[in-house]
């Protein structure tokens, strides 16, 4: 009971009341004082198994979650390797040209269109 | 349908297709096209993208409601690291650059400003990529990186005067407080020109529908600038910065841009040969009710209803048609809440007999600006504005 006075007495205070309500208990939302803070879940989307995928692995989830790969379309392997190239030329990903290259693969054989 | 529950989140498999799919080409990427629904901090179940940065979208039945309630709106971040804590005596807004002086604003003092509260439509610059053929990689979006919602806070240009800007000043710079995990990743910083930032409809908002902003939409403040994606709607905001000369950093060139023609547009592969920022949101209307492939009955009254809205001209009709465009019917529209809100509109249908149908529908706004038969290709998959269409069954 005094739990619940509390978190309605905090969504009162962010003047949301239903949004947090309705969260049971899940405390990924919290204001004290002056500061507010989330807490964000770990949500984790495989990747096809495949030659090549511990590269994938180790270097492209370094700025993002795997799903940013998962998400595409199926491409043709000359835009997948634009898109590595991008990782790697525009944003930094660390990875030397035969990583790079057995990545390139990985993505056209498990995320592609076959051309 | 696969339900886990973990400790934090619920992560739901359903199996909903996109139109295309259901529009007869299969789905390339089966993948792809299975939505998950997952729950974060202060929202509600939501279709997930991305989880690292947060990539969020609106279930499509949200937008049978004028306000889009601040659990359902979409999240969309670049960066990963994101501000997921913040201490309201420590943050500020900075201003300055080419300025008088160097400004820095307490929440306290931005709320001092005079309080100034619109809806608008936010709608992400790849909201329909997912529609675009041939496709194009980035975020994946069907049509719900949109949302109708109403804004309150302080003028940008009372922020900016209170700094006093200086003359020779180009363009005026926005920073949030999200950064790249490695230093070689741009800073998502994003500009506007001088006059533009300096219209009187541009606010620095701190709250969303009376409330104060959720953190996933960027909390304590951001941008709002009605009527051009949301691109510019920096969220986060910390630090705006004038200059006097033109800012062309990764995420304005080459990031973020269309074809500098007419259209937006090139012939569906093929690259532009110039590109401009972009701005201003094309016209559009969405179909809400009823979705793709549900089954209506004969002779029974059904209500086609939806969204439309343009980038900050208001809309004068919505047309609709539900014989695959051979005729068209004006929808009533709902209440106007201004030229930056969507407006809903209804069409009352009476299916004569079974079979299947094509309900198309169509918005022009006030300026003549309306929608496309064909889609309009760019490379980014920006603008995406056809004219909607979905199949109904009738039994
Ligand atoms: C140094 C940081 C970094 C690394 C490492 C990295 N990426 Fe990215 N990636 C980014 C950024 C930044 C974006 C754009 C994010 C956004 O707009 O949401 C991005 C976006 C993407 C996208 C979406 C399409 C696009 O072009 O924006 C794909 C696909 C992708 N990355 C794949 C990969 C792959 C594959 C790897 C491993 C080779 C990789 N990334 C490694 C930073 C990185």
């Amino acid at each position: 009971m005094k739990k619940l006075l509390f978190f309605s007495i905090l969504a009162i205070a962010l003047g949301s009341g239903s949004v947090y309500a309705q969260d049971k208990g899940a405390k990924d939302m919290v204001v004290t004082g002056n500061t507010k803070s989330i807490t964000l879940p770990d949500i984790a989307t495989p990747l096809k198994d495949g030659p090549g995928k511990e590269y994938v692995e180790g270097n492209c989830t370094i700025c993002h979650s795997t799903d940013y790969i998962n998400m595409q379309p199926k491409m043709p392997k000359a835009k997948w390797s634009a898109t590595v190239k991008k990782m790697v030329k525009t944003f930094g990903c660390p990875v030397n040209d035969a990583e790079m290259k057995a990545i390139e693969d990985y993505l056209a054989a498990n995320y592609g269109t076959g051309s | 349908m696969d339900n886990r529950l973990t400790r934090r989140f619920f992560l739901k498999t359903v199996g909903v297709f996109t139109a295309t799919a259901a529009l007869g080409s299969w789905p390339t990427n089966i993948f792809a096209d299975e939505k998950k629904l997952v729950r974060l901090p202060e929202k509600t179940d939501l279709i997930l993208l991305t989880s690292r940065p947060p990539q969020l979208e609106t279930p499509l039945h949200y937008f049978k409601e004028l306000l889009t309630p601040n659990e359902a709106l979409f999240v969309r971040w670049h960066l990963a690291n994101i501000p997921t804590s913040v201490d309201l005596s420590q943050w500020r807004l900075n201003i300055g650059g080419n300025t008088d002086r160097e400004v820095k604003l307490s929440m306290d003092d931005l709320k001092k400003l005079e309080k100034v509260s619109y809806t608008a439509v936010i709608q992400c610059s790849g909201n329909g990529r997912s529609f675009f053929e041939p496709r194009v990689p980035g975020g994946q979006w069907d049509n719900g990186a949109m949302g109708n919602v109403t804004w309150t806070g302080a003028r940008l240009k009372d922020v900016l005067n209170a700094a006093g800007i200086k003359a020779g000043s180009v363009d005026v710079t926005f920073n949030g407080l999200d950064s790249g995990p490695l230093p070689t990743v741009p800073d998502l910083v994003k500009s506007l020109p001088v006059d533009k930032a300096m219209e009187d409809d541009i606010i620095v908002a701190y709250e969303m529908n009376g409330a104060p902003l959720t953190m996933l939409n960027g909390f304590p403040a951001r941008l709002v600038v009605p009527g051009w994606y949301a691109t510019y709607w920096v969220k986060a905001l910390t630090d705006i910065k004038v200059l006097t000369q033109t800012f062309e950093e990764f995420w304005m060139k080459p990031a973020y841009r269309i074809p500098d023609n007419a259209c937006g547009c090139v012939e569906p592969g093929s690259a532009p040969k110039k590109t401009v920022p972009i701005n201003r949101m094309t016209t559009r209307s969405v179909i809400v009710t009823p979705t793709q492939g549900s089954g209506l009955k004969a002779k029974k009254p059904v209500e086609v209803m939806g969204v439309a809205f343009s980038g900050g001209y208001g809309i004068k009709d919505v047309v609709v048609s539900v014989d695959n465009g051979k005729t068209w019917n004006t929808a009533r529209l709902g209440r106007d809440l201004g030229k930056y809100s969507w407006v809903l509109w209804y069409h009352s249908w009476r299916p004569a007999k079974p079979g299947k149908y094509t309900v198309m529908a169509k918005a022009t706004n006030s300026i003549g600006e309306s929608q496309p038969s064909d889609s309009l290709w760019n490379p980014a998959g920006y603008l995406w504005n056809k004219i909607e269409k979905i199949e109904v069954n009738v039994i």
